[in-house]
């Protein structure tokens, strides 16, 4: 067998044996994790505590919602309104977030690469466009794996319908745990017997996992199994799980947010955040208004504008704004020039990103669209630059660099733009 | 090559229907007769073979674990070829069978199964046709392509042939599923390109694309020149199929504000590409060719993976990284040669060897090192569908047939779809999140099948047993395959001692629970 090219120096094969043997080591790695040891190299002075995220999942148009253009040839059917914020104007269809407007950071002017909905959401997650070799950590699994939290997952996701684990690699443990409508009880976080008996079955498994712990040590703490499984315990008993129950909460207050998934959710999500879970996901979906874009939006902005504008005034009355990060974003925009049907297509060419509460500079507005549809918006805003603008905001150095498989990968390749951060 | 799908176009949307209706309803193919085509004596030389090639790289004063048992051992074959763990009845079978040959008899009842087939099709799809994101809009293109290379898998096709039809695939998706390898990818050179590279090859060019790979030889030449031969693939409208056009296919030099056309060329290894003819066709044959160094190494490594858990180099797709074990990937590799590229044989000579045979290391203070070199079987968590196929065979006293029963699939969806995870990052180490505990601790799917109410293992155990030690000892073999030592035995026999009938039904259901959280029913050993 011969080979038209030599192959590997004798540099790299080091490289790669190195690498090879710390892929092995990666249980290691995870028990750093667990018993809570994390690097103070990567902390910035910390602004918030707790990232709340409003996933506009399918593509918002910004016409439709942050950035009207009535009057002009792009603007369709949609009114704008005034706001809070002198000579701002947003959709007709959000009066309630407009009276909020002077908490929000506007950016009308963010740009992205990707007009394909998976791609397109990977990068506004993680700042990366997907690659083969790698699959990066999402914002959330970033909070998770560098803010401390309570009993809880440090990543909880409402109403996610695609299963994707997000934590890539910064492993499993700070994967997002999905929940459904908080009008039910999360699944699987209370035991399916009575408290008593999970405690009768636990120190059973546990003298069966010291007998096999006698015989091979190894499998048993490798796998971190029993860590695994006082974590879920600690949830089962812990009292924090009492913040999914909104019913806890006076009617006037879930009348305020809404009665919608989305609405119960984004109120959950608040009563999580004051427990002190480190990032909370709220998906509202459907955005993606290839036809009938106007009535779509009507429809979702009558979910989205009570639910978000309680959820500022609500976290500004309870004091928690200056310590929660709170983002609403999706994919991407939706195109200038309206389609048959009534519809506009996915455009990353700018399009409207809002920002508010923890270490964030509200009540601005950063670049503009061209009314006449042209992708060149001013002054605009990349989603790497955003992307590490929030982990400033979180208190995390996005230039924190870790070695995955054989390359140095920083958490984020942007820069903080400081007129956005307190 | 270049019959256009244009015309059928609109029969597609009907054609995913049915489709679809045959998904639904047709009726799964007939279980094939495992028939070795070797001699039991090639199995075991080859077997031996590779490992004087492991151990020829052990440091003198290396402890290697012992051989595991019987029992053990085909529970490492069933989750590895289908799956799911040994049901009871197939303990007792196999306790029936002369010890000599049980084993061997074993992986030939498993390979000879359309359990396999399908088990193994799909793990090895998501190394061709599993990209990042979803199906959408074509969920069916994917398991159209499933359904065809499970039908080469249970044939036994010889994999040169499966790799050769899949790049050289053209026409519209539904008649030609082996083309969804392009639809999937959008007909996307870079991806496909990229694929090709991983699943065939065990490489990683993709680092290359932008710029130079950093650490090996690869060159952004290499990857575009590589990419050239699926530049003229073209998808068809409503990404219904695959066809070619005359089209010349460039790339944004590094460091150039033009682009360069580049025509077909290979990596390297360029004498065995032929000098005429289709790209993808002169492509295929050299890919396959028996002298490309690493075409039957990417194959032998991935089947290695999927019996071990880890790969003889990891990551599996980057063969460029030199081990000690790259010697038995090489004596493996070339056994898969000469067998002419025969997936069941090279699996029944991994399953053979003594290193698949060995119990897992027991001192954690040298597992890494010994498990590096195995000389003790690593230990690795067993994936979402593994999980889920075992948990619900311990619902069972006989084998949930996934090829038959419409009932398992729905369920092993259901507890898939919970634990999450089904297609992301395929060989990663990965240690099992929250959420997957929080289930497999808490949920109800399993306690209603468990209650003693509605019949179930529990149940049928604690009516059928003569005495609890009876109970404790098949319920360890249903959920562990072994029986349980001495004091074990002690421990959970006090639990059942002084019940009554109903009482020690329900203590059975915590038996069962505590058996399936424990880290031994969770991790591959």
């Amino acid at each position: 067998m011969d080979i038209g090219k030599p192959r590997g120096s004798a540099s790299r094969r080091e490289f790669l044996r190195f690498s090879s043997l710390s892929a092995l080591s990666w249980c290691s790695a995870q028990a750093l994790a667990l018993a809570g040891e994390t690097s103070n190299s990567n902390r910035l002075p910390a602004r918030a505590k707790s990232a709340i995220i409003l996933w506009m999942s399918g593509g918002p148009s910004q016409l439709e919602t942050f950035d009207p253009h009535p009057g002009t040839s792009t603007g369709g059917p949609t009114r704008a309104i005034k706001t809070r914020l002198p000579g701002v104007q947003i959709a007709a269809d959000l009066p309630q977030l407009a009276e909020q407007m002077d908490k929000i950071a506007l950016i009308r002017s963010t740009v992205g690469k990707e007009v394909d909905h998976d791609r397109g959401s990977y990068l506004m997650r993680t700042s990366y466009q997907p690659t083969e070799s790698v699959v990066h950590p999402a914002f959330g699994s970033i909070c998770a794996a560098n803010l401390s939290g309570g009993d809880l997952p440090p990543f909880i996701n409402f109403l996610c319908a695609e299963k994707r684990s997000r934590a890539g690699y910064l492993g499993d443990l700070y994967d997002r745990l999905i929940v459904g409508d908080p009008q039910q009880p999360p699944k699987n976080m209370a035991p399916n017997v009575a408290l008593d008996r999970l405690h009768d079955r636990i120190s059973m498994l546990k003298s069966l996992e010291s007998q096999l712990h006698a015989r091979n040590p190894h499998l048993v703490e490798r796998t971190l199994h029993e860590k695994q499984i006082d974590k879920v315990l600690a949830i089962v008993r812990s009292e924090e799980t009492r913040a999914f129950r909104i019913g806890d909460e006076p009617i006037a207050v879930r009348a305020r947010y809404g009665d919608t998934p989305f609405g119960r959710s984004c109120l959950a999500a608040r009563r999580l955040v004051e427990v002190g879970v480190p990032c909370v996901e709220v998906e509202l979906a459907n955005w993606d208004s290839h036809v009938f874009n106007f009535d779509k939006h009507k429809e979702l902005n009558a979910t989205l504008d009570p639910a978000f504008s309680a959820l500022l005034a609500d976290l500004a009355e309870r004091d928690l704004l200056d310590s929660t990060l709170v983002i609403w974003a999706g994919e991407f925009g939706r195109t200038p020039k309206i389609l048959g049907f009534d519809g506009r297509d996915h455009w990353p060419h700018g399009f409207s990103v809002a920002l508010a509460g923890g270490g964030i500079r509200g009540g601005q507005v950063i670049g503009a669209t061209d009314p006449a549809g042209s992708p060149k918006p001013s002054d605009p805003v990349t989603i790497q630059d955003l992307f590490a603008t929030l982990l400033n905001a979180m208190g995390i150095n996005p230039a924190t660099e870790r070695i995955i498989g054989s390359r140095p990968i920083k958490l984020c390749e942007g820069k903080a733009i400081p007129r956005l951060l307190t | 090559m270049a019959v256009r799908p244009r015309l059928i176009d609109a029969l597609a949307g009907f054609a995913a229907i049915l489709a679809m209706g045959a998904w639904l309803f047709g009726s799964p193919a007939n279980p094939i007769v495992g028939l070795s085509t070797a001699p039991k004596s090639s199995v075991s030389e080859a077997a031996a073979r590779i490992d004087v090639a492991i151990e020829s790289h052990w440091k003198p004063d290396i402890q290697p674990s012992p051989l595991a048992d019987d029992l053990q051992i085909a529970r490492r074959v069933a989750l590895a070829l289908r799956g799911s763990i040994p049901a009871l009845t197939e303990i007792r079978w196999l306790e029936s069978r002369p010890q000599a040959t049980r084993l061997d008899e074993w992986t030939e009842r498993l390979l000879g199964d359309q359990c396999f087939a399908d088990y193994f099709a799909e793990r090895f799809a998501r190394a061709l046709v599993h990209s990042k994101g979803s199906d959408f809009p074509m969920p069916f293109r994917r398991d159209c392509f499933l359904t065809w290379l499970t039908e080469q898998i249970a044939e036994n096709r010889p994999y040169d042939q499966i790799a050769h039809d899949i790049i050289t695939a053209e026409g519209v998706w539904t008649n030609d599923p082996a083309a969804n390898f392009f639809t999937a990818h959008e007909a996307d050179p870079i991806r496909l390109t990229t694929r090709t590279a991983r699943a065939f090859l065990g490489l990683r060019l993709d680092c290359a694309q932008c710029h130079d790979h950093p650490f090996a030889d690869w060159n952004q030449r290499d990857f575009h020149g590589l990419a050239a031969f699926y530049g003229a693939t073209k998808l068809a409208r409503f990404s219904t199929g695959i066809y070619d056009v005359e089209r010349e296919y460039s790339f944004l030099p590094v460091g150039q504000e033009l682009r360069e056309t580049i025509s077909p060329q290979v990596p390297f290894s360029p004498h065995l590409l032929s000098r005429d003819g289709h790209p993808r066709e002169r492509l295929a044959n050299w890919v396959t060719h028996p002298a490309n160094p690493y075409f039957a190494k990417a194959l032998v490594n991935r089947v290695w993976a999927l019996l071990f858990g880890v790969g003889l180099i990891e990551p599996i797709d980057d063969l460029d990284a030199r081990t000690e074990l790259a010697g038995a990937l090489d004596v493996a590799a070339a056994e898969f040669k000469r067998s002419g590229y025969d997936l069941k044989h090279i699996i029944r000579v991994i399953a053979s060897t003594e290193a698949f045979r060995r119990q897992s290391a027991f001192h954690a203070d040298y597992a890494v090192e010994s498990e590096a070199v195995l000389a003790a079987f690593p230990s690795t968590r067993l994936r979402p569908e593994q999980l889920a196929r075992a948990m619900l065979q311990t619902l069972a006293l006989q084998k949930n047939d996934y090829a038959e029963s419409w009932y398992f699939r729905l369920a092993e969806w259901g507890l898939v779809d919970e634990l999450g995870d089904k297609y992301e990052e395929e060989m990663e180490p990965r240690e099992g999140n929250l959420a997957q505990r929080l289930m497999m601790m808490n949920t109800r799917s399993l306690s209603l099948p468990l209650d003693h109410h509605w019949g179930g293992t529990a149940a049928e155990l604690n009516l059928l047993s003569k005495s609890p030690q009876e109970c404790v000892e098949t319920a360890f073999l249903i959920c562990l395959t072994r029986r349980p030592n001495d004091q074990e035995l002690r421990i959970c026999t006090d639990l059942l001692k002084d019940a009554s009938l109903p009482q020690r039904a329900v203590r059975l259901q915590d038996l069962f629970w505590v058996l399936n959280n424990g880290s031994e029913f969770c991790w591959q050993h």
